[in-house]
């Protein structure tokens, strides 16, 4: 097969420069998660914010100023760690499945070239990855080693609720292992324990599929298949449900990121948090053609933590 | 039979030896014995050494097992439900509308039996 100028590196690069914003977008806003969460550009280190909590202020009345502790300022830390993508490939090696893709009927091929199909392949892997380290991502206690995978580079969600937990910060429910038979009653059990003002406005409750997939069956059976309304999450093919205790606001989120998880999370949205590199320094997607040979490279830093996680906000239960 | 000295050579005699003996003191060891000494102090360096190295693997891995068996810091110890003992893994749950904490569930083997029989993540099988 012969060599196609689409196949030049000259070619990708001007094609990255060209639409860099949109592979930013795409890398760091194109996951699920990122969807829902809130986000945090251009933080290279430790992003420091002090929570502060207030604790009781009305007392009874004397005429002295005696306020105490009115407060408890708690810092919070969020981290980005260094990460770096590097791949290789032969152009002409794929370029049959690029026209088969090509082929698809209504579509634009202009809008298409080799560069942005064989780019946006390696985002939509990319974005998979982030997803499951933001959730599953456990920290490596000991120094990190060549070929060591990102979600080792930093603590998941799932690792801070479990480090939150055993610090005390926040006291899980027994709800013991979720099955469809007892999904409804330990997710009511879970609710009752928040407080009422977010009864009122709404929370989210972060589940797996697996949890997800058994409250659905479960609901369907209740309520003869006409359960819960869905809810978009921020796009049509990303839906979660409608929880229908409280006022009415909540909504159960399932997450592919949390893997077989029995781990369910009731906190706002909000209070979940992503740090990542910003558009600024975003002239770290590389190429370089060597002989036949495509080479990428990327250099990018990402963390995450969450806030309030503390009782009464946040209602967690005790499976891993 | 046996000769009998008079007291004055036996002075002398007594002198000469605590002499000798100073003399042997001071002069150390033959060059023999004193590669011995040297060759077994040696040794006796090594096998200190050694035996603090043993000490301190010893310690590693006893905070090991601890940490293995007990879980995270300040939990009770394993607790015996039916045949299976099991760790705590986490300080303090709410169950029936109470917090309760792992030493409540070490203190009631009844609790522990419930929640051991619920799959709480508060018991891990050891």
């Amino acid at each position: 097969m012969a060599s196609t100028t689409y196949t030049q590196v000259a070619g990708y690069k001007a094609f990255v420069e060209e639409i860099s914003p949109e592979i930013f977008t795409k890398l760091f806003y194109g996951f699920r998660t990122a969807g829902l969460v809130t986000l945090h550009e251009g933080v290279k280190g430790k992003k420091v914010w002090t929570e502060m909590q207030l604790l009781a202020l009305a007392k009874a009345y004397f005429s002295n100023f005696a306020p105490g502790q009115t407060n408890e300022l708690v810092p919070v830390t969020l981290e980005t760690n260094a990460n770096k993508v590097e791949h290789k490939e032969i152009p002409q090696d794929m370029e049959d499945t690029y026209l088969g893709f090509l082929r698809r009927s209504g579509f634009n091929h202009q809008e298409w070239p080799l560069e942005r199909f064989t780019i946006m392949k390696l985002l939509e892997k990319l974005n998979q990855e982030f997803e499951v380290a933001v959730w599953q991502g456990v920290k490596k206690a000991t120094a990190l080693a060549e070929g060591d995978a990102m979600n080792i580079t930093f603590d998941g969600y799932l690792q801070i609720v479990a480090d939150a937990i055993t610090a005390t910060d926040v006291t899980p429910v027994v709800t013991g292992a979720i099955t469809e038979a007892n999904v409804l009653d330990k997710l009511k059990l879970m609710y009752a324990d928040l407080s009422p003002e977010l009864k009122q406005n709404g929370t989210d409750i972060w589940v797996s599929y697996d949890v997800f997939d058994m409250y659905v069956a479960a609901m369907d059976t209740k309520f003869a298949g006409n359960s819960a309304p869905y809810v978009e999450l921020g796009s049509a093919d990303y839906r979660g449900l409608r929880y229908r205790q409280g006022g009415g606001n909540t909504t159960i989120i399932p997450v592919a990121g949390m893997g077989s998880s029995g781990r369910v999370i009731m906190l706002p949205r909000d209070q979940f948090h992503i740090g990542f590199d910003s558009l600024a320094d975003w002239s770290n997607f590389n190429f370089e053609q060597q002989v036949r040979e495509l080479l990428y490279w990327m250099d990018f830093k990402i963390g995450v933590t969450i806030t309030l996680l503390r009782d009464g906000i946040a209602v967690v239960n005790d499976q891993a | 039979m046996a000769v009998k000295k008079i007291p004055l050579e036996v002075d002398a005699l007594k002198s000469e030896n605590a002499e000798l003996r100073t003399r042997i003191d001071n002069a150390g060891p033959d060059p023999v014995t004193a590669a011995k000494l040297a060759i077994l102090e040696k040794e006796a360096v090594l096998k200190d050494e050694s035996i603090a190295d043993l000490q301190l693997s010893i310690a590693k891995l006893s905070k090991g097992i601890e940490k293995a068996t007990k879980g995270p810091v300040d939990m009770p110890k394993p607790i015996k439900v039916g045949k299976t003992m099991y760790r705590f893994a986490i300080p303090a749950v709410r169950y029936k509308g109470k917090k309760i904490t792992a030493q409540d569930v070490a203190d009631n083997k009844d609790l522990a039996a419930e929640l051991a029989a619920l799959g709480s993540g508060m018991l891990v099988e050891v």
